[in-house]
């Protein structure tokens, strides 16, 4: 009773992605459902045209594995940010342990919640590769029922790990007096670790690549748990199937006994009161204009929020990375599209196409930043300070339009410099990256600082409901991707003429510019008079 | 000068928050603005700060309306919540900064100011910390401070004393005596009504979103004491 009380209470809160728009329950839903299915599509469409080349060779399983390594991946790297947020940084700790409620119950409650959103962003990808899978095997019911099972158990062990990390990152952060920015700076260290140990296993893929066995049984090796998953649908077996259940489970125990006694430790370590007086410190103080002071903040809001600064950072470090990777690489990416039988790709070709190939690679890392479509909801309650201070919501608006782009500009146009400098490329094309790179940051900041003002989330217990749970995000998102997959299909379509198709585009980014200007000035300013809380 | 003309605020169209609220604060007084929870207050002093919109009526902040022209009205204001909702992760001297910097104080003044008031209210040795390691009390100070920094010509507050010591109480009542005495507002929502009683020159007693008595402290009180004379409205 206790513990089902406690789960929907904190389930109501943080399911509020489901609960947009007013009305009926189904029209509340409605967005949420075009979005998830949208998604479901699109995935569904790539796990077919995979599935259809491996099942003429008998190894559609690869699909699943693929899938499986892939989602537990990501839920390993999101559960360490997300772990930080949704276990420790709550509003409710204080309230909760005045109540007779055993620590275990309130921490199994919080890695449940952790658990279920990661199922459901889960499902979105899992989902589609076990219809197409079904679709072309034509499996029999215990198939299904695996499946389903395993849709609920794959991000287990890796939000266990993740909880592991997380609960260091915290230990450490706990040490320093400005415990906020030391967690972000360990955050990113993690994850630039990861990043750095999934490039350097890129020699390792790229000799496997053009044996799709290999992939699946390397994968299988680093991820057992899809390895007794194939092996089961393939013929079950009741021994594997408990150790799946085994595998999984006993870790996420462990993880609820261990929490229950030292996660809490720390939560109250870290919310300690440490004041220590300094005497006679004079303190250099030089004012600034509203607006700089308002960058200030919004800068320091960023770099204190790991979950808020990693989530919206990834589109700007993957260019730049992608880029330092291709500027270097050119010759083995050439090859590599040439082990494919279909494709003859000449360096020559390669050359030619260059500078579109890199407008392309802007575009993705301008149109998959969204920094602002969170940076009103992140106010919080705070809102209402920034809302009794003498400056006009222009001003505001402006500073969070500056600050999303001193964020990701850098990022692209130190890309645009790689590049430049590695290859000799014409005036045009120089002018059209140049342009790209500054249009797309504007656009997409505008257009998340729109979104944000339509579907503000004001009340939330951590920052990762704001960030990776909030509709205004999903929804600038996925207009972002879907800016991104229009604007490089019309490239592919119309290729002959890639100069004209990439001119129209630089027009349309700028026309939305202004349409977004127009709208933030006759309806956004309203709407964010009318947030309250 | 605030001048609260017929305001009316309701919320989703339902629940009426202000019904056709009228009052005026004058310049040099203290004026309490007392109430049952729930009974509108906090909504009309969200009004007067320009962070809730209201439905009908008009607030003039020293004759500037703060629908019309809301950046001049809160160049005036300087607002304190009752629950002090300050940048956690920045440090006491940063967030006064950040405040100054929205009401363009120039350096000397806010040199001048914020030692003053962080000297009084005894945060000088703690303005390098960060706000996230205060204790409620020292939040409301720095929230104070920050307020009083830009000299206001108006200080609107939500039960200021929530949450701090007696000593800081005990030198908030003197900040407000001693901004009366230069001629600026005071307008503020208590439940402590003893304290009301001593330092305020007149209150408004707010009862289900309408104004029930406005006057003087002792035309209001009479030979009562405020606490009998807020029950007995209360009962009605």
């Amino acid at each position: 009773m206790q513990l089902l009380s406690l789960i929907k209470a904190n389930f109501s809160e943080g399911m509020s992605i489901f609960k947009v728009g007013k009305g009926s329950k189904l029209k509340k839903a409605f967005l949420t459902i075009i979005l998830f299915s949208l998604i479901l599509i699109s995935f569904g469409y790539y796990a077919y045209e995979i599935a259809s080349v491996l099942h003429q060779v008998n190894l559609t399983y690869i699909v699943l594995s693929i899938a499986l390594t892939t989602v537990m991946v990501t839920s390993f790297i999101e559960g360490i940010y997300k772990s930080q947020g949704i276990l420790f940084e709550t509003s409710d700790n204080d309230l909760l342990f005045s109540l007779p409620i055993k620590k275990s119950t309130i921490f199994f409650v919080r890695i449940l919640k952790l658990l279920v959103f990661q199922i459901l962003f889960n499902t979105m990808f899992l989902l589609p590769c076990i219809l197409v899978y079904a679709y072309f095997e034509n499996p029999g019911v215990s198939y299904y029922l695996l499946s389903l099972l395993m849709l609920i158990i794959a991000p287990i062990i890796p939000t266990v790990l993740s909880c592991f990390i997380g609960y260091l990152i915290k230990c450490l952060s706990s040490k320093f007096k400005s415990k906020k920015l030391m967690q972000t700076i360990f955050s990113l260290i993690m994850l630039l670790v990861i990043y750095f140990l999934s490039f350097s296993m890129n020699n390792v893929v790229d000799n496997l690549q053009s044996n799709a066995i290999n992939i699946n049984n390397t994968l299988s090796k680093i991820n057992f748990a899809t390895n007794y998953y194939i092996n089961l649908i393939n013929k079950f077996n009741l021994l594997d199937f408990l150790k799946l259940i085994l595998i999984n489970f006993i870790p996420l125990i462990l993880l609820v006994y261990l929490g229950s006694i030292y996660y809490f430790k720390l939560i109250f370590n870290f919310k300690e009161t440490r004041v220590k007086p300094t005497k006679n410190k004079v303190y250099e103080i030089n004012p600034s204009s509203p607006l700089k002071a308002l960058v200030k903040k919004e800068f320091n809001k960023y770099i204190t929020t790991p979950v808020y600064m990693i989530n919206t950072l990834f589109g700007g470090i993957l260019l730049l990375v992608m880029t330092i990777a291709f500027c270097t690489n050119t010759t083995s990416l050439i090859d590599f599209f040439n082990k494919s039988e279909d494709t003859n790709i000449t360096i020559y070709m390669v050359y030619n196409y260059l500078p579109k190939i890199f407008y392309g690679m802007v575009l993705f890392g301008g149109f998959t930043t969204s920094i602002t479509s969170s940076s009103i909801s992140i106010e919080g309650s705070k809102i209402n300070l920034l809302k009794s201070l003498p400056v006009d919501i222009k001003t505001i608006f402006k500073s969070k339009i500056i600050f999303s782009n001193l964020v990701l500009m850098p990022f692209i146009l130190l890309s645009d410099l790689i590049f430049l400098i590695s290859f000799k490329i014409n005036i045009l094309d120089i002018i059209f990256i140049i342009l790209a790179s500054i249009l797309v940051p504007i656009l997409t900041s505008l257009l998340g600082l729109y979104i944000n003002l339509l579907k503000p989330k004001m009340i939330f217990k951590n920052e990762t409901e704001v960030v990776k749970q909030s509709i205004a995000v999903a929804i600038s998102v996925y207009t972002g991707i879907f800016l991104l997959g229009i604007s490089l299909g019309l490239l592919f379509v119309f290729n002959t003429n890639l100069n004209l198709v990439v001119i129209l585009e630089l027009l349309i980014y700028l026309l939305l510019i202004f349409m977004l200007i127009y709208l933030l000035k006759r309806k956004g300013e309203q709407k964010f008079k009318e947030i309250t809380v | 000068m605030i001048e609260i003309k017929n305001v009316s605020k309701t919320y989703n169209g339902k629940k009426k928050a202000l019904d056709k609220v009228s009052f005026t604060v004058n310049d040099g007084e203290i004026f309490a603005f007392i109430g049952h929870n729930g009974a509108g207050k906090t909504t009309l002093i969200k009004s007067i700060v320009g962070i809730l919109e209201f439905n009908e009526g008009d607030i003039l902040i020293n004759g500037k309306s703060i629908k019309k022209d809301p950046i001049a009205c809160k160049k005036e204001i300087a607002y304190i919540p009752d629950n002090p909702d300050l940048y956690e992760n920045m440090k006491a001297i940063d967030f006064i900064n950040f405040i100054c910097d929205m009401y363009e104080v120039n350096k000397e003044d806010r040199n001048k100011n914020i030692k003053k008031y962080a000297d009084i209210l005894e945060l000088s040795d703690n303005l390098g910390d960060e706000i996230s390691s205060f204790s409620h009390g020292m939040k409301q100070k720095v929230a104070l401070i920050a307020a009083l920094s830009h000299d206001p010509k108006i200080l609107i507050m939500d039960e200021p004393f929530v949450g701090l010591d007696p000593k800081a109480v005990y030198d908030m009542k003197n900040i407000m005596k001693s901004m009366v005495k230069e001629n600026k507002t005071i307008f503020y929502s208590t439940h402590i009504l003893d304290v009301a009683e001593k330092i305020c020159d007149r209150v408004a007693i707010i009862k289900s979103g309408k104004i029930v008595k406005v006057g003087k402290m002792s035309e209001i009180k009479g030979d009562e004491s405020l606490e009998q004379v807020f029950l007995e409205l209360g009962d009605k």
